[in-house]
Formats: structure tokens, C-alpha cells, sequence
């Protein structure tokens, strides 16, 4: 716990100046400690939930740690519950509606970024402005247009609308195909590649770290989706997990179901907290690049 | 314009690369927005073809012949529109926090960004039994401080704070990566300047820091306010608007009269005073930003 606030050059070496900076460093790490307890109780609840006995459950004092570890909760849920196709579900969506949406925002954000062509400006504020229209706008006009199209009680309607790119997916990406050197370009122009093969071979695998972190957003955003769901599907074994883990909560509106609901929870919440830890080196940096300059 | 020379095999590649985004905001953005707007205009059980009805259901919604809509839904809208910036400021001393140079302070910021990467739904989910009014974990906290149980979610004088709480918990950690980038993105200099200009750590952050991060704090604002109107998920999955319709969201309600009450038309009107709502606060900010918020550097 021991550790020390450098707050910028220091002129101050007295003893009582370093004894009040590791005083600081202590309270400042005592409450950045409990703050993080704060932000991982939740957790911790989650977890242990799915494996308490409804006895473990209904009890004041509540306990932190199960007395007795059960699987009573994930077994009634893979017994009652499709959970593995809900799991397949949400693979499925989620997985294709990010590759649609990076390829295609991809596609649009290289042309605005390194290529010439009238109208650019134009189009590229067009895109922009559709950032401003909040969603509930969009809601009933595009759920008829997909009734329409028969796609009710399919998944079409929740991974399509991805390959037509989304406007912030643009707009992130742009900023990150702006700051590549031309000469790149330049030289394979020479060397005769055409725009497909310079946006392809030369320029997307230069903005990686900015592909990992939108792509991780428009998982996060397919995965974690629960009005899309609701609205376009209605039978359970459709459900991607976080609409089924919802239909658990408010269609057996019962105590019984404690624990099966936590461990629907836990199911639904692990995978993605997985792929952040292992790209959250990524995120950090392209949040503080990406910043709030543009 | 001599400067935009473009040849006509890089023009043409351009058009098609931009092809995908230009359909999706002809068919799924543009399109929509037209024909909600006409949809608002009409009676539609969506069996029956619509029938035109003028701007009736805007004077349903604007004359006081829709008292949900405007005694509770408004009121319980505008408690987390107004509540927002209280969060803002949370996320600012949280981003203060771990912009110290501590040695886990690495580890604290990806702790702290960990509930905003889960689902609001699941999220919901685990504090609805945490709330819970006999058995939950956060009446057993209070009882340390001898404070009896709390009807959370049970009692309209609780579940707004108790569903604002919920949702600062979840958001804090993405407001405080914006503010942190802010923070890191103000030059070192100009601290140690003020430092030797003998300026304590409390004039340096109103002084120094508080001016460069308002460039940040209306970006925040603004897509916090349209967020904040738009509030749906987390009160489905707890409360659906109770009790005594204390909760009941815009969205909730449109939700309702669209997909449970099949008055397509009426909901569609909804959907555009929500957003002539949102625009008119959008517009404010942006009028009142050159007040307070500071482009300098």
C-alpha cells in the first residue's frame, strides 16, 4: 500500500514534506480502494449469487460467501432454459453485426480520409448529422420497414442495419486513417496497387488498435442490445443472452429464481468482460488518441 | 479548387467504398425519419391502413388530454436529464482520482471502467435483488449506520434515486476515461508554470485544469442530456415505470402505446416531441457553451 504522489517537480525535500506525501499516497489509495470495492460488490454478488441455495439467498444478514456452493442455479437454467442456443444467438448476431459495421464504416471513413472526390465534404456532414437524431426516432419507422420486409422473428433486423456502417464508426475511424503518411500511398501508387488494395493491404492494418476498440464498442453495444431483441423477436430460443437473462427477470417474476437469474447473469456479463481485459490495452490508448480534439 | 485534383478511377473507387454508408442513411436513417414523421400524422393500428389525422396527435400530447404523459413521464424524464450533470461531476473527481501518479492507478482506472462495459440489462438484473427491500445487500450496509430498511424499488419516493444510483454506478467509469484523456491532453507546462507562480493544488485544478476541460465537460453534457432523455433498459428491467408510475420514461411510455397498445401513429408523435425536446436542450447548450466553454488553447 505504501506509495508516493510525485505531483510534478518537486522543491520541497524536507522530511515533513515526504512524510505528508506518503500520508497523502495512503488516503488517496485507501479511497481509490474503496471505490473499487464499490465497483466490483456488484460483481462479487453476481457471481456468488449463481451459486447460493435459495436458503444462502432469502437471508438476513446476507452472506457474502455461500455457505454451501450449488449448481442448483445453472442447472435449472440449462434444464428450463435453451441457454446454450441464446449463447449460439448472441455469438451469431454479435460476431456479424461488428464485421458489418467495421467494414463497412472502414470502407466509408478511407474514402473520406485519403481520397479525393466531389460532394466529400457534403456527404461526410451528411453522415455526421445523423448523430443528432436521437434513436427513439428511428425506432418505429424502421421496425415497419423491417416488418415490411418479412423480417419480424429473425435475426436480419439486428445484424443488416451493421453492414450499412454507422456514423460514429465513421467518424472514429476517420480520425485514425488521417494521422497515416501519405508517402504510404504514394509508393504503392507507383508500384501500381489500386485503391482496394491500398485500403486493404496498406492502410487498415496500420489502424489495428483503433479496429480493435470500435470493434469491441459494436460488440459490446450488439451484445449488451435488449431493445432490439425485444422489439424484433419473440420467441425465446431466438433471444440473443442479454434478452433472454431479461425474460428470466420479468417473465418469472418469482424469488425462486434467484439464483437462476444470477447465473443467466453471470453467462451474459462474463464474455464480454473477458475480451476487455484482454484489449483493454488497446481502448485506453485509442480513447485518450481519439480524446475530444476533433 | 484547383487544389482537389482527383482522378476519375479515384473518384469512382471512392463513391463505391462510401456506397454501404450512403444506402444505409438513404433507407435506414432518412427514410425513417420522413415516414415516422408522416406516421405521426396518421391513426395506425399497423392491420388497417392508416388514416390522416392532421396534428391531432400532437395536441393529444401537447393539450392536457394525455395526464400520464405529462404528469408523471415529463417529470420523471427531465429527474434524470437534471441529474446528469450531478454525475458529470462524479466522473470528473474520479478521473482527478486516478490521474494521480499512484502506483495501481493503472489498475483502479480498468476496475473502474469494468461495469460500463456490461449490459444496463444485466446490470439491472444484479441490483434489483441488491435493492431488494429484506434480504438485499445495500439495506444490510445501511443497517451498520442503524438506518432501517429502505423500500427501494418498492416505494415511489425511492425508485428514481434508487435507478439514478444504479445508472452512475454503471456510467462512471466511461466518463471518467473522456475526463482523463482531457486531463492528460493539458500540457505539462502550464501546471508547472502555475506552480511557480506559487499556485496551491486547488488554484491549479479552477484555474489551470477546470478552463481546458470544459471542451470535455460539454461534450459530456450534451450526450449525456440525450442519453439521459432516452432512458429505457434499466427501468423495464426493474421497476416497468412503478411504482405509482414514478419511473415511467418517455421511451417506456412510447414503448408501450408502440408495441403493447398498437397505437403506432400516436407513439410515433411521441417519438417526435422527444426529439424536438432533446434538440431545443441541444440547441441551449450549444448557445450558452460560449459562456463557459473555453477553446484557448
Amino acid at each position: 500500500m505504501a506509495s508516493k504522489v510525485s505531483s510534478t517537480p518537486r522543491t520541497v525535500h524536507s522530511p515533513y514534506m515526504i512524510a505528508l506525501n506518503i500520508l497523502k499516497g495512503f488516503i488517496l489509495n485507501l479511497i481509490l480502494l474503496g471505490l473499487s470495492v464499490l465497483a466490483l460488490v456488484p460483481f462479487w454478488w453476481m457471481t456468488t449469487g449463481g451459486f447460493k441455495t435459495l436458503g444462502d439467498l432469502f437471508a438476513f444478514p446476507p452472506h457474502l460467501w455461500p455457505t454451501k456452493w450449488s449448481l442448483d442455479g445453472y442447472q435449472r437454467l440449462f434444464r428450463y432454459f435453451p441457454f446454450v442456443r441464446n449463447f449460439a444467438n448472441s455469438v451469431v448476431i454479435s460476431g456479424l453485426s461488428t464485421f458489418g459495421n467495421l467494414l463497412s464504416s472502414s470502407l466509408a471513413a478511407f474514402a473520406f480520409a485519403r481520397m479525393r472526390f466531389p460532394g466529400k465534404n457534403f456527404f461526410f456532414m451528411l453522415f455526421l448529422s445523423t448523430l443528432m437524431v436521437p434513436g427513439i426516432v428511428y425506432l418505429i419507422p424502421q421496425f415497419m420497414i423491417f416488418r415490411y420486409l418479412r423480417w419480424i422473428n429473425s435475426p436480419l433486423p439486428l445484424i443488416v442495419p451493421a453492414f450499412f456502417s454507422n456514423a460514429f464508426s465513421i467518424f472514429m475511424l476517420r480520425q485514425f486513417f488521417s494521422t497515416l503518411p501519405a508517402e504510404l500511398e504514394a509508393a504503392a501508387k507507383i508500384d501500381g496497387a489500386n485503391w482496394p488494395r491500398i485500403y486493404l493491404e496498406i492502410s487498415l492494418p496500420l489502424i489495428k488498435p483503433a479496429l480493435v476498440t470500435l470493434g469491441l464498442f459494436a460488440f459490446m453495444g450488439s451484445w449488451n442490445d435488449l431493445l432490439g431483441p425485444i422489439i424484433y423477436l419473440s420467441k425465446l430460443e431466438q433471444l440473443n443472452l442479454t434478452a433472454a437473462a431479461a425474460y428470466l427477470r420479468t417473465s418469472y417474476h418469482s424469488g425462486e429464481n434467484q439464483n437462476v437469474e444470477m447465473a443467466a447473469a453471470t453467462i451474459t456479463v462474463v464474455p464480454v468482460l473477458l475480451v476487455f481485459i484482454f484489449a483493454q490495452r488497446y481502448i485506453v490508448s485509442s480513447l485518450i488518441f481519439s480524446g475530444l480534439k476533433g | 479548387m484547383f487544389r482537389l485534383k482527383y482522378t476519375q478511377a479515384e473518384a469512382a473507387w471512392a463513391y463505391v467504398f462510401i456506397m454501404p454508408a450512403l444506402i444505409g442513411f438513404l433507407v435506414l436513417a432518412t427514410f425513417p425519419i420522413l415516414f415516422g414523421f408522416w406516421l405521426s400524422l396518421t391513426k395506425w393500428d399497423a392491420f388497417t391502413p392508416p388514416a390522416f389525422v392532421g396534428w391531432a396527435n400532437y395536441r393529444r400530447l401537447f393539450t392536457l388530454r394525455e395526464p400520464l404523459w405529462y404528469g408523471t413521464t415529463i417529470q420523471n424524464t427531465l429527474f434524470f436529464v437534471l441529474m446528469m450533470p450531478v454525475g458529470v461531476a462524479l466522473q470528473l473527481s474520479l478521473a482527478l482520482l486516478v490521474n494521480m501518479k499512484l502506483r495501481l492507478s493503472r489498475l483502479f482506472r480498468s476496475v473502474f471502467f469494468l461495469p460500463t462495459v456490461t449490459s444496463a440489462a444485466v446490470v439491472a438484473m444484479v441490483w434489483f435483488w441488491m435493492y431488494d427491500t429484506n434480504f438485499g445487500l445495500i439495506n444490510w450496509l445501511l443497517s451498520w449506520f442503524k438506518i432501517p430498511p429502505v423500500p427501494w424499488l418498492e416505494s415511489a419516493r425511492y425508485a428514481k434515486p434508487a435507478l439514478w444510483i444504479m445508472m452512475n454506478w454503471q456510467g462512471a467509469g466511461y466518463g471518467m476515461m473522456i475526463n482523463l484523456a482531457a486531463l492528460q491532453g493539458i500540457p505539462i507546462e502550464l501546471h508547472e508554470a502555475a506552480m511557480m507562480d506559487g499556485a496551491g493544488p486547488l488554484r491549479r485544478f479552477f484555474s489551470v485544469s477546470l478552463p481546458l476541460l470544459t471542451p470535455a465537460l460539454f461534450f459530456q453534457l450534451v450526450t449525456g442530456a440525450i442519453g439521459a432523455f432516452q432512458v429505457f433498459g434499466q427501468v423495464w428491467m426493474t421497476t416497468r415505470g412503478g411504482p405509482a408510475r414514478s419511473t415511467a420514461t418517455v421511451v417506456l411510455y412510447i414503448y408501450n402505446y408502440a408495441f403493447a397498445n398498437g397505437a403506432w401513429g400516436f407513439a410515433s408523435a411521441g417519438a417526435y416531441i422527444l426529439a424536438l425536446m432533446i434538440l431545443m436542450l441541444t440547441i441551449v447548450q450549444f448557445y450558452f457553451q460560449r459562456r463557459w466553454v473555453f477553446y484557448g488553447l
